[in-house]
């Protein structure tokens, strides 16, 4: 689920500046400097927030091209349909948006 | 020269609370408190005899709380009070007899609300001059009764009802009010400690039978101690099944913290950075038992292997 409207062609963006991501053994704790919240995310969803992060805005396919590469595993491992759907869960709780939200 | 509550006599506790100048410094915290029910003030010479007070106001006082009656009318008939402090809240009338009940209420309520300077988390804290045990559960866990326990143990009460967790230093700081005490771990504490550390029992309340075992002088003389925090533990009371002390890993430890916490979300980054630094120099621990000899052979072990 997304926050609002998407497309395929939808950048997206990491709120970089407003996040702290520590990893805790297995997962990572992400803490939210704007809403207070603190979530708790598999590798996947902190390598997403991390290319993203690093990279800045882009569409479902760049993500899911970086994070297999960040990651070291393809798409047999992770479909790019699992990308989507942590990417629309990311933005869900509003740890990433889409780009044009901010006029990016 | 600090005094005692139980240096002042009666007369000068009883005008003060009329007067609503009666200062209690505890910890962190100055309390003010206002009152004229006579079950408070018996309530206050036995519990807190040995918590200093003041009968005038200092600059500064973080709590206030003025046990009174709801309305006019049940200052006489069939007896009534609530706990005020200062700002709508919503508070059930218990019977004037139960004053004690409704100041203990009232200001874990104040402290729960209004605290900004100290991260707040429901648990109790024990320590030694080696560091800190934090026990987290929620009510029916045995958090009290394991709290007790420990003070046998030789450890100082920090608090029974909330972790105080500094913002700098990710430190708890001690506040050792009574503990409170429900039902069967009433006459289980006075086993352990000694019936005359227990508060005359009041029945018939929302929360069943409560007394409180009072905090020792030394408790009270280590007020304004603080602590590192070395052994997070989180009881549950089994009385069938399995009994255990399961390692709980820092994330997860994190994330079953931050739901206790009632100003976590209002203080973000800085309470964020305290909890990940407590944690992070803590090991956590569920552990199960099903009586509270058992619970202290698992704490034993669990404390030793942290150096405490």
């Amino acid at each position: 689920m997304a926050a609002g409207p998407y497309s395929a062609a939808t950048l997206w963006l990491a709120d970089a500046e407003n996040l702290i991501v520590d990893p805790h053994d297995d997962v990572f704790l992400v803490f939210h400097k704007l809403s207070g919240d603190t979530h708790i995310l598999n590798f996947l969803s902190a390598g997403i927030l991390e290319v993203l992060k690093n990279k800045g805005p882009a569409n479902f396919v760049t993500i899911a091209n970086w994070v297999w590469k960040f990651l070291d595993i393809d798409e047999n491992d992770c479909p790019i349909k699992l990308i989507e759907d942590t990417v629309l869960q990311l933005d869900d709780v509003g740890v990433l948006y889409p780009a044009q939200k901010t006029g990016h | 020269m600090t005094r005692t509550l139980s240096d002042y006599d009666r007369d000068g506790i009883v005008s003060a609370l009329r007067a609503g100048t009666l200062e209690m410094l505890l910890g962190p915290f100055a309390t003010r408190i206002k009152g004229t029910e006579p079950s408070l003030i018996d309530f206050l010479y036995d519990t807190y005899r040995d918590v200093p007070v003041s009968a005038s106001l200092s600059d500064v006082t973080d709590v206030a709380i003025n046990i009174r009656p709801p309305s006019w009318f049940r200052q006489y008939i069939r007896r009534q009070v609530i706990p005020d402090p200062g700002f709508q809240v919503p508070a059930v009338p218990l019977p004037s007899h139960m004053s004690p009940l409704a100041f203990e209420m009232g200001v874990n309520l104040v402290v729960a609300l209004k605290c900004c300077r100290l991260i707040t988390f429901h648990a109790g804290v024990v320590a030694s001059d080696k560091g800190a045990i934090l026990v987290s559960a929620g009510s029916g866990g045995g958090k009290s009764t394991l709290v007790s326990a420990l003070m046998q143990e030789g450890y100082h009460l920090f608090s029974d009802e909330f972790a105080l967790l500094g913002m700098e230093n990710a430190l708890l700081a001690s506040y050792p009010r009574p503990v409170s005490l429900k039902n069967e771990s009433i006459d289980i504490v006075k086993e352990l400690a000694g019936k005359e550390w227990v508060s005359p029992v009041l029945s018939g309340t929302p929360k069943g039978k409560i007394a409180y075992r009072r905090a020792r002088p030394d408790d009270i003389e280590n007020a304004n101690g603080k602590a590192e925090t070395k052994l997070i533990l989180f009881p549950s009371f089994n009385t069938s099944g399995e009994h255990y002390a399961s390692r709980v890993s820092s994330s997860e430890a994190m994330m079953r913290l931050i739901p206790s916490s009632t100003n976590y979300h209002l203080l973000g980054e800085a309470a964020y950075l305290s909890l990940s630094k407590m944690v992070a120099e803590a090991e956590a621990y569920e552990i199960s038992y099903g009586s509270t000899e058992e619970s202290l052979t698992i704490v034993r072990d669990l404390a030793a292997g942290v150096g405490l």
